[in-house]
This record gives structure tokens, C-alpha cells and sequence, in this order.
């Protein structure tokens, strides 16, 4: 039987592909698959005016579909994916961003990860702001949008191997018509590891004409994979033909090519003598965050190594040749990959393969963090967690915790299955992702994220609850991501009070604060954590990548008045958007769209059952040394502290001792910094926005007062 | 005088000596810009900011005794 004969059509749908008005279409695509509704639904004007797009449309949404008790496997949980009016211009670097939300499986609260590929801008291309996919299928399906043709099927086709590197290669050459046709096509797909664990990702494809490959970017965070796969969903596809720069039918094109070639010419002439993120992609990170204790070692209980060298040069195992673009016309081309890696391990062993990667954040969490200095494990693991479907960050974070779980212990062979989780063991960190994404073994518990983990080491392996907590670093159920915030109060908070979890995309403010040492009072904290936060929020809901803000700068930043703001490429922003949307929006106008959709956020963790101030606690890792190896390596740091900044003396003090002033002391100041801020957003001392903050940001829905009122 | 230079991350490569900091005793009177492209022959436009004690300072910055002055490269954090 030939494929098209395996194909079996289910569902299909017809409609008008619509041109976008300004960045819109006003209208998504709702799809379920319990029963293969399939129905475009109107966006109206007050939903847009709040929500704007992107995260905005998608917490919208899945507001609508689930209730308080809505768990993430329930049929009523939601994916959706929206990019926002700005996303699908070409004339700008980094505007090609989708947002994916969904109910996460380790934080049961929402959670939203964002992601380049050309999807996005295809799905938009092709007539829908959003796409909505409800209910859960009975075998595996694809969802394929035929956005030249105005066709939504839902089908079975043969799929084989589902691991990404394999299924969307194979789902590319299926939907297209010819090697010119591969560009026109973008999978959506995970792989056997988000089938098996609940760290599953989703791959998001482009193809790269000049190295005729499926390249991929990963919404990592959260476990959206996870979702994907009980949904028996193996790929989301779609085809469109003919991209071009003014598709979004912009209200003042003039505004946005002008703003786009001079951010192209300072892309060009300024990124080679500053981060040179073309040749080094976010690797460029990794020796800064070595030199400045920044870079987690062992389960984030040290900031540097010495032979953290080893993993900070990555430029001569990246391939040079095409472009790196995530979407087209991102010349700050970070999406860096190599090529002929020969894997050493697991069921491909032997074959010689792409990885798009690494990134800073896979390097710090499979790398340094499981104390493993090796770029080739590096990438035989980001090659691994990429085509199972696996978060790098979780699984490195995991991981880690395992390791130190096991050295401590709480672990043994006969619990591990016979690994032996020290760190820097490769083969047993390697053995332990191929299990994790068979369903196998101790996998089956190391794919369930920290906060799981944590309850059955107490539960079954009488582990010491109180010392798990201090050192499993996840925050709301999701693992860390990739920094060291133990001198960073700001960073800590802005960790602890990240809407979805432990992730640094809200606020990154570790440099300003122990390096330049710009924010010293709590209140300039909480300005730096209401600024920075609504600001990086504001890129979700219009779908712009947040590199080409501040990672390459003009020439003249360093004297404008706030430098870390970088205040051109502000206002290149408001030219996109204004150009785009035909609005003449200013700076405090999208921080208040984002305050807006940020506190509607937060409601929405309150929905679910995790929106309060004891939600926004940490793990003592990040605030400041659980262990007496973690004070003693740091002895003359903490015991300074001690006297400068507490007023005792160390002198004949145990390092336990010790230990427990310092993190009296700064358990206290994580607190008032807590009360800073929710003084700054508007927020009871419990961490719920007042009724007050709903109705100045105009989300006082009558829905969400009544949630809240009963909350304070 | 007596300053410290403490060029931050990658900077430190475009400095002759790859140096986490630099102590310069200058006299007369000098702007950041002048030390960096005069002392050292740095380009200034690969420096996103300048930090001197907590605060933003512009290239026309003349530094007292004492300070310390970061350059800083571009730093997003991902
Ligand atoms: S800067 Fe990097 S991640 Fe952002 S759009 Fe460009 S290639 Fe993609």
C-alpha cells in the first residue's frame, strides 16, 4: 500500500483564507479531537484590545476552556498557539515568535513557552490568529493546515518512528510537493520522551534551503509535549507558499522598513564586535556566567569550575556556511547547529546527525550543571532531549538533583537500577535520558520533574523532606532554569515570582544587580522587578523574539540615559508596532497592555489553585549554601557578609552555625522584597492583584472579580 | 589619580593583556572615552554601557580617584 493509500482523512474543514488587516485575522482555529470539530471563531474587538495576541490569546482561551479543577490530562485542557500582530514581518530580526499555552503537568497552572520555526507565521499566513486544539484523539493524528488551499484535515497517516529528527523530516517530504516546496512546510511534532515523561517538549520546524535540513526550535518549558502526546496528537503541519514581507497588510509599511533596514545595518556592522551571536549563538553566555559564579555546577550549589573552559567555545563546532535565522530575516541568526555529529549512544548509536544547538541554557543544564564538562556530551544530550522530545532544561535540572540525591545517600544502585548517579558520570546521565524517554527503569520516576520526585524519595526512600526541599530546584513545580541567584535577590524573586515557574525569560536581572550593583535598595529592586517583567511580556503578545533588544545594541547606547533598556531598539518596538497595528502606542501604553495580561495571569494561577504568596516560595539553593561544602567554598563571601551586612561575628562559629544566621538573614530579605514588589504591581501582602489593579487594567471580567474577591 | 578598569565578559579579549581589571594612574583630566580608545585602543562600539559605582556614566564621564568603572558588553540573559 502506497502512503497516500495508508492516509485516512477523518475530518476536513474549508475555508476562506483571509488576508490579515493590520497583523489580524481576527479569527482562530478550533480543533477537538474527541469529536473532529473543526470551526474558525471570531476574535472580537474587546478580546483583541486586551489580550493583543500571542500569550495574551492564549491564556484568553484557555481561561475559557477549563476550570479550577481542570487537570492537564482532561480532555478540556487546551494547546493553543499564537504569535501576535507584530510576528510574520520580515523586515525586522526576531519576529517570528509563537506562544504556546497550555495547563502544565508538573505545575497544574498555565503554563506558556515561546518558540521560533516558521509555524506561526504560516498558521497566520494562512487566515488564523490562533490555533485551539481541544480533546484528546483516539489513535495519533496530524492536524494539517493547508494554508494555500483553505484546508483543515484531521488525519491518520503512517508515521513509523515519531522521535522528531526522524518524523519531521519524513512529514516534510510527506506534505510537500518537491525539494523548492520543503520551505513552505513547518512540523509541530515531539517524540518518545513526552510520550514516557512529564518534561515533554514541542519541536517547531523550519527548513533551511541552503543546507537542505529540517532544523528545529523547542517550546521546552513545562511539559507541553506532555500534553501533545495524551492528546495522541504526533504532529501539528502546515503548509504555505509564497511568503513575503507585507502579508500582515500593515497599516504604514514606510515605518517599518525604515526601521528594519537600519536595525539590519547595526545587526551587521555592531554584532561581530559585540556578542558576535552570529558566529556564537547563545554560547557566548557561558563563559560570562563562569567568571561571575553565575553558572550552576552540581545542582547549583557552586557558580564556576575549572573546567568549565572546556564547554565555553562552541564557534568551531558550528557549521558557518547558511544562515540562522529562526525565521526569515533574523540576521542576528543565533540558531546556531552542527553537523555529522556521531552519536555514541542510545538507538540511533552510530549515525551521523544535525543538532540544531546548543544553547547556553542546554549547556549549563546537561553540561555543568550534572557536572559534566564535555561538549560532545553536551550535544550527543541536546541531540537526545531534542528528537525524544524532552526539555533540556528540566532534564538537566532533574538530573542534577538526582545526582546530588544520590551522592547524599537518598539514592543507591538498587533504587537506581544500577546506575551510578555521581556527578560527572556521562554515561550514567546519558542512560538515565534514553530511559526516561522509554518509560524505563528509574526513568519512570526521573521523567516525573522535581516536584514529584521530591514526594517519593520522602514517601518510599525515607529521604529527609526539609533538605529535599532546600535543594530540588524547581519553583512552582518547574524546574530552574540555568543561573545561580544565590547573590542575587532580584533574580531570586525574579525566579520565585515568575508566573509560570522557575524560568529566567521575566526577568533576567542577575548582572544588574551583583555585578553593576545598579538596583541596591528593595525598591529599585521592585521597580526592576514590575519594569522588566511587563516589558519581556509585551514581546509574547506581539510575537518578537527578545535577542535583537538587548543583545546587540546601536553604537551610541552607552549614552543614552538608561542604557540596560536600550532605548532605540524601544523605540524601533513602537515603530513595528504602531507601523503594524496602525496604532500610535507610546512605552507606558504596551506596559500597560502587558501589566494587563500579566495580573490576568496571575488570576489564572489563583484559578488553578497556585496564585499566592506561599506559591511564590523558593528553594533555599537559590537564596544562599544548604551545605557545609556550599559555605566553605564561598567561606571568605559569607563570613564578610556576616559581619558587614549582619553585624556578627564568625569568629569561633561553626560553619553550621553560620549557615543558619546567613539564611535567617536573607530568608528575611527574600520577604521584604516579596512585599516591595506586590506593593509595586498592586497586589494584597498575599500576592492577589486588588480589585482595584484588576479594574485600572481593565480585566475586571465579572469571572475574574468573583474568583478573586474570594481570595481576599 | 587612581582608577580601576574591569572590562566585563568577552570585552576582556578586545584589552591587550585579557585582564579581569586594569588599575591606571592617570593625570590631568580624562573621559572614559579618551581611556578606552587613547589607553587602550579599544573600538566603543563594541561597550553597551558603562558603570562607575552603581550608576550609568556616558563616554564624557571624567572618572575620580578611586573609581571604578565596568564596560559592559550587551547582556539580555536570554
Ligand atoms: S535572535 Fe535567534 S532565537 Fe531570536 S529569532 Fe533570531 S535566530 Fe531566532
Amino acid at each position: 500500500m502506497s502512503e497516500d493509500q495508508a492516509r485516512k482523512v477523518i475530518q476536513t474543514f474549508k475555508y476562506e483564507p483571509k488576508r490579515l488587516e493590520r497583523g489580524y485575522s481576527d479569527r482562530t482555529l478550533y480543533v477537538n479531537l474527541s469529536d473532529n470539530t473543526v470551526k474558525a471563531k471570531t476574535i472580537s474587538e474587546e478580546t483583541k484590545d486586551v489580550f493583543i495576541g500571542g500569550r495574551g490569546y492564549g491564556l484568553y482561551y484557555l481561561w475559557q476552556a477549563v476550570t479550577g479543577v481542570t487537570k492537564w490530562n482532561d480532555p478540556e485542557n487546551e494547546i493553543i498557539i499564537s504569535c501576535g500582530p507584530i510576528a510574520g514581518i520580515t523586515q525586522y530580526p526576531g519576529t517570528g515568535k509563537s506562544i504556546v499555552v497550555t495547563l502544565s503537568p508538573t505545575t497544574g497552572t498555565v503554563i506558556d513557552s515561546n518558540v521560533g520555526g516558521y509555524f506561526g507565521p504560516f498558521m497566520k499566513f494562512s487566515g488564523w490568529d490562533a490555533l485551539e486544539v481541544q480533546g484528546k484523539a483516539e489513535r495519533d493524528v496530524v492536524v494539517y493546515i493547508d494554508g494555500d488551499k483553505g484546508v483543515v484535515t484531521i488525519e491518520e497517516v503512517p508515521l513509523g518512528d515519531l522521535n522528531t529528527h526522524v518524523l519531521a523530516e519524513r512529514l516534510t517530504d510527506y506534505y510537500s510537493e518537491s525539494e523548492n516546496d520543503k520551505k513552505n512546510i513547518s512540523v509541530v511534532s515531539t517524540g518518545t520522551g513526552a510520550d514516557n515523561s512529564l518534561m515533554g517538549m514541542l519541536n517547531f520546524s523550519f527548513y533551511d534551503r541552503k543546507r537542505k535540513a529540517v532544523r528545529i526550535k523547542q517550546a521546552g518549558r513545562g511539559g507541553i509535549g506532555s500534553v501533545f502526546r495524551d492528546k495522541n496528537i504526533a504532529a501539528f503541519v502546515i503548509k504555505f507558499s509564497n511568503v513575503n514581507g507585507d502579508l500582515n497588510n500593515p497599516a504604514d509599511k514606510k515605518r517599518i522598513n525604515d526601521t528594519g533596514i537600519k536595525m539590519h545595518k547595526e545587526v551587521a556592522s555592531m554584532d561581530p564586535k559585540q556578542n558576535n551571536m552570529r558566529k556564537r549563538g547563545t554560547t557566548m553566555l557561558t563563559p560570562i556566567a563562569n567568571d561571575n559564579d553565575l553558572l550552576p555546577v552540581c545542582n547549583f550549589k557552586f557558580g564556576t569550575h575549572p573546567d568549565a573552559v572546556k564547554i565555553t567555545k562552541w564557534e568551531d563546532k558550528f557549521c558557518h556556511t547558511g544562515s540562522d535565522g529562526c525565521w526569515y530575516g533574523c540576521t542576528v541568526g543565533c540558531a546556531k547547529v552542527v553537523f555529522g555529529f556521531e552519536l555514541r549512544t542510545g538507538p540511533y548509536k552510530g549515525q551521523k546527525v544535525l543538532v540544531d544547538g546548543p544553547e547556553y541554557e542546554t549547556i549549563g543544564a546537561v553540561g555543568s550543571n550534572v557536572g559534566v564538562f564535555d561538549r560532545d556530551h553536551i550535544l550527543e544530550c541536546n541531540f537526545y532531549c531534542d528528537t525524544y522530545g524532552i526539555d533540556t532544561i528540566s532534564f538537566g535540572t532533574g538530573a542534577a538533583f538526582i545526582m546530588e540525591c544520590y551522592e547524599n545517600g537518598i539514592l543507591n544502585k538498587d533504587i537506581t537500577g544500577g546506575l551510578e548517579l555521581n556527578f560527572g558520570n556521562r554515561e550514567a546521565v546519558m542512560e538515565l535520558l534514553h530511559q526516561i524517554a522509554g518509560g524505563e527503569g528509574f526513568g519512570k520516576i526521573a521523567g516525573q520533574g522535581i516536584r514529584k520526585m521530591k514526594k517519593i524519595f520522602v514517601e518510599q526512600y525515607g529521604a529527609n523532606s526539609r533538605f529535599l526541599e532546600d535543594i530540588g530546584m524547581e519553583a512552582k513545580g518547574l524546574e530552574y532554569s540555568e543561573y545561580i541567584s544565590k547573590e542575587s535577590l532580584a533574580q531570586q524573586a525574579g525566579y520565585g515570582m515568575a508566573n509560570k515557574g522557575a524560568q529566567h525569560d521575566e526577568a533576567w536581572l542577575i548582572f544588574m544587580d551583583t555585578v553593576l550593583k545598579q538596583i541596591p535598595t528593595f525598591e529599585d529592586k521592585a521597580e526592576a522587578l514590575h519594569f522588566f517583567p511587563m516589558f519581556r511580556t509585551w514581546f509574547g503578545l506581539v510575537g518578537l523574539c527578545k535577542l535583537p533588544w538587548n543583545d546587540v545594541v546601536p553604537a551610541n547606547n552607552a549614552d543614552t540615559d538608561e542604557p540596560q533598556k536600550v532605548p532605540e531598539h524601544v523605540e524601533n518596538y513602537l515603530n513595528l508596532y504602531n507601523g503594524v497595528t496602525g496604532k500610535e502606542a507610546t512605552i507606558d501604553d504596551i506596559l500597560f497592555e502587558s501589566e494587563a495580561v500579566y495580573n490576568f495571569q496571575r488570576v489564572f494561577n489563583l484559578k488553578m489553585g497556585v496564585g499566592k504568596r506561599e506559591h511564590d516560595s523558593i528553594p533555599y539553593r537559590s537564596v544562599g549554601p544548604v551545605t557545609v561544602e556550599e559555605y566553605e567554598s564561598r567561606q571568605e563571601r559569607y563570613d564578610d557578609q556576616l559581619k558587614d551586612l549582619i553585624g556578627v561575628d564568625p569568629s569561633g562559629k561553626s560553619t553550621e552555625e553560620k549557615i543558619k544566621v546567613v539564611r535567617e538573614y536573607r530568608e528575611k530579605q527574600y520577604e521584604i522584597l516579596v512585599d516591595t514588589v506586590y506593593k509595586r504591581r498592586g497586589w494584597t501582602d498575599q500576592g492577589i492583584p486588588t480589585l482595584d489593579t484588576l479594574k485600572r487594567l481593565r480585566v475586571d471580567f465579572p469571572d475574574v472579580v468573583g474568583l478573586v474577591k474570594k481570595h481576599l | 589619580m587612581l582608577i580601576t578598569l574591569r572590562p566585563i565578559g568577552h570585552l576582556k579579549e578586545l584589552f591587550p593583556a585579557n585582564q579581569e581589571k586594569y588599575e591606571l594612574e592617570l593625570s590631568g583630566t580624562w573621559t572614559i572615552r579618551n581611556i578606552v580608545t587613547k589607553s587602550f585602543d579599544v573600538d566603543p562600539d563594541s561597550i553597551s554601557g558603562i558603570v562607575v559605582e552603581g550608576k550609568h556614566r556616558k563616554w564624557d564621564y571624567e572618572p575620580k580617584s578611586g573609581d571604578e568603572i565596568l564596560l559592559i558588553p550587551p547582556l539580555g540573559g536570554g
